[in-house]
């Protein structure tokens, strides 16, 4: 893999590796509860309550990265799960239910308190409901009706205007589920819940998303990109995951400040960017070379993530009086925002824009069908705002669907059309 | 209550009575040949070919007898095919989709989904102007209908229809006016009193849900009789219970649609297996067949726990995929091996 440049990658790698061994350390030492949810979950919520949790998505990346999804996929299918379920948000729950689940990253994952999902998909459910029945532990499911009050420049709205945009019934309805969420955290841990804490994390979640926007900025400001998207994203992700922690704000300064200083300093990610690409989707976690791969060839440098992005202009939220309400406006559209039409398309498009994009490659997820939804409204509006789309049909997790070399062979093809235009 | 306009309803859980109330015709939207040209440009290949029709002909403009459709939150899909068609009409065809609404029904088993459900149920009957007293009509020719559907599936109970002619009888339920389809069935229920399932084994046909009666023929072709199948579409589209009659009549409803009808969203599984399990413990079936493709992306999660289920009570049973139509000797096989009890 590429060589790190920025010290806090470093530094968020192994924070977030510090992080899960203390966790582990307190489960098995001190009993201490902890929870496995679903990235779209209201982490806020935990980390009031001093329950950590583990993300899923997370999980299973870690998990791919190490190059066991093959491994725990088979074991899956092995069990009667057919080949064609999705995989993204089932990997984890593989590696802690079959097979040898010693081999799992890091020690693998402890038995939890606590399982949380969001419903989007119609699968999930399933998921954890086979999860939760394997350790016999506690199940939230948060259901989630759907949008239908959908402007579409919706980020312009999201900061001051939330209580309108997304709709007094959907926010006042998840407000109730947390409140169960609630209910059964403070059963679990023991504590009481604080409402006065959480707004204090809200307020402090939204300081480490100004510091990520500022860092977005300058990548969009500058000539060439001063931080590789990968670097993004180990940075962003490892706070996003405890976001309003000491830590995580400061690790999100700390990532600001280290990338407005090689910016106004002319460093670049690489010197020979010609062509600036977007990712659309989830990554590639089993194969995260890809992404520099085209470099020395084309010029052509990964800037552009949802990860980053998506800190500022989904997370930030103005007006705490009702920090419960804020952080529901927060959590019931994560899912039209970055996949469906119209709101992902217009703000992908948006964010091609200002990121002065060349071209985009867009992910269409194969062995997680039920997310691969809205692509092609991605693909069809990048196209028609003049940046040519490669799409890439591959799984987030499962590499035994991964043809690299001809994904490469393909994707310079496509890059040695849009460097001659 | 006028008669005139059509509402297509994309499934089960669109309350008919309201739209009925309403002087609305509804019309479950169905499947059919053909090219997809619009669903191939702006859906990927994971939407069920139901919902790509739905949504092509909706593009197209080949469906403007429609006034309006109506769909629930009753899948992931139907949530997708919505969004897709508030983006066509807003970007390429304005005013070339009909009218669409939405209708917020969760299904998660919860006080707070019963409270969102039965608020978005309120909200839906003003949306609709639909009367009270036009309600209660609605909510009596549409229980008569259901009760005609029990008849039918007595009659195959019985012995003396074909589950594919079962199934056919049904769709009428969801296409026709419900009275009409009511008179109609109880009009071809008369005839049937001979035997046709004599020694045949009983299948009960569990999994994805079925466009149309097609892997019926296949197993009543290989000797077997389809007793029932765990589809909205089929043994499930009455449910337990009618409309009550004995309260409000909007709450009637829905908790007529929140706890007694079909969908792959109910949760905690206990609900969601109750009729099977059910089935099974009554006795009448020989055997279970259950269909599940690969672009399934829900029922493989529930089969291992299922099959266990069969297993511990030694229920033989049969998995098949979308070949099943190509390769139908497993099927064949199957059906074979089974003796009526
Ligand atoms: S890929 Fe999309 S739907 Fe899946 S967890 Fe990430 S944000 Fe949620
Ligand atoms: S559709 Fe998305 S949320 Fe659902 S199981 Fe698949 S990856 Fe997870």
């Amino acid at each position: 893999m590429a060589q790190k440049q920025l010290t806090s990658t470093i530094a968020a790698s192994e924070g977030q590796k510090a992080w899960f061994a203390s966790l582990r350390e307190r489960v098995f030492e001190t009993r201490a509860p902890y929870a496995i949810g679903q990235a779209d979950m209201p982490f806020e919520v935990f980390q009031a309550m001093d329950v950590p949790m583990v993300s899923n998505q997370w999980w299973a990346a870690v998990v791919s990265a190490k190059r066991l999804a093959p491994y725990y996929l088979d074991k899956l299918n092995e069990a009667g799960f057919h080949k064609g379920l999705c995989r993204y948000c089932s990997l984890s729950m593989a590696s802690t239910v079959l097979g040898d689940t010693s081999q799992a990253p890091w020690g693998g994952l402890p038995k939890p308190a606590l399982l949380a999902a969001r419903l989007t998909c119609d699968c999930v459910q399933r998921v954890f409901e086979t999860w939760a029945a394997h350790f016999g532990a506690e199940l939230i499911l948060l259901d989630a009706p759907a949008a239908t009050h959908l402007p579409p420049r919706w980020w312009e709205q999201s900061r001051h205007h939330w209580r309108e945009l997304f709709e007094d019934h959907r926010l006042q309805f998840m407000v109730r589920q947390f409140e169960r969420l609630i209910a059964s955290l403070e059963r679990i841990s023991g504590r009481t819940f604080d409402p006065d804490r959480l707004r204090t994390l809200m307020e402090q979640v939204n300081h480490q998303e100004e510091y990520f926007e500022e860092a977005k900025l300058a990548i969009c400001k500058a000539p060439k990109t001063p931080v590789r998207m990968q670097e993004q994203i180990t940075n962003v992700m490892a706070a996003q995951w405890q976001r309003g922690s000491d830590w995580a704000v400061s690790q999100a300064r700390a990532f600001r400040d280290e990338v407005v200083s090689r910016a106004e300093h002319g460093i670049a990610a690489c010197p020979n960017e010609r062509l600036r690409i977007m990712w659309v989707g989830a990554g590639l976690w089993y194969d995260l070379d890809f992404y520099t791969a085209f470099e020395e060839s084309h010029g052509a440098v990964f800037v552009w993530s949802m990860y980053l992005a998506f800190g500022p202009d989904g997370y930030i939220r103005y007006g705490l009086d009702d920090p419960l309400l804020a952080l529901a406006s927060r959590t019931v559209s994560m899912n039209e925002q970055l996949h469906n039409p119209p709101w992902a398309n217009e703000w992908i498009v948006e964010q091609a824009r200002s990121h002065r994009i060349d071209a985009a490659f867009v992910l269409t997820p194969l062995g997680t069908r039920p997310s691969a939804t809205g692509t092609r409204f991605v693909e069809i509006a990048l196209e028609a705002a003049g940046i040519p789309v490669f799409s890439v049909h591959a799984d987030m997790v499962d590499a035994r669907l991964w043809g690299g070399e001809t994904m490469r062979r393909d994707a310079s093809r496509f890059l040695d059309q849009v460097g001659r235009r | 209550m006028s008669k005139n306009r059509i509402a297509g309803i994309t499934s089960n859980t669109v309350p008919w009575e309201i739209l009925r109330a309403a002087g609305y015709a509804p019309v479950l939207l169905e499947d059919e040949a053909g090219p997809t040209p619009h669903a191939d440009r702006w859906m990927e290949d994971v939407v069920d070919h139901r919902f790509r029709v739905i949504f092509d002909r909706l593009c197209a403009g080949a469906w403007n007898h429609l006034d309006r459709v109506v769909i629930p939150r009753t899948s992931e899909q139907e949530h997708k095919l919505y969004l897709y068609l508030r983006e066509i009409a807003r970007t390429q065809h304005p005013g070339g989709v009909p009218e669409l609404y939405f209708y917020n029904l969760l299904h998660t088993r919860t006080p707070e989904s019963y409270d969102y459900g039965l608020e978005r149920t309120r909200q839906m009957v003003r949306d609709f102007d639909s009367s009270e007293d036009d309600l209660r009509d609605a909510i009596a020719e549409s229980n008569r209908a259901r009760s005609c559907v029990r008849d039918i599936l007595r009659k195959r109970s019985e012995g003396r229809l074909e589950g594919s002619a079962a199934i056919e009888m049904i769709r009428g339920f969801y296409s026709e006016e419900r009275s009409v389809f009511a008179d109609r069935a109880l009009d071809r229920l008369k005839g049937m009193q001979e035997q046709v399932a004599a020694h045949r084994p009983h299948i009960l046909i569990k999994g994805v849900p079925l466009a149309d009666a097609s892997l019926h023929h296949l197993v009543e072709e290989a000797g077997g009789y389809v007793v029932a199948e765990d589809d909205w579409r089929g043994s499930r589209a009455a449910g337990d219970t009618d409309v009550c009659v004995n309260k409000d009549p909007l709450t009637a409803i829905f908790e007529k649609y929140f706890y007694d009808e079909v969908s792959p969203r109910v949760h905690p599984s206990e609900h969601r297996d109750a009729w099977f399990q059910r089935e099974i413990e009554r006795g009448h079936v020989d055997g279970v067949l259950f269909y599940i493709p690969l672009e399934d992306d829900v029922q493989g999660w529930d089969y291992p726990e299922q099959l266990a289920y069969l297993k511990a009570r030694s229920m033989p049973s049969v998995l098949v995929r979308e070949d099943v139509r190509e390769n139908g000797g497993p099927l064949a096989d199957f059906v074979r091996s089974l003796h009526r009890k």
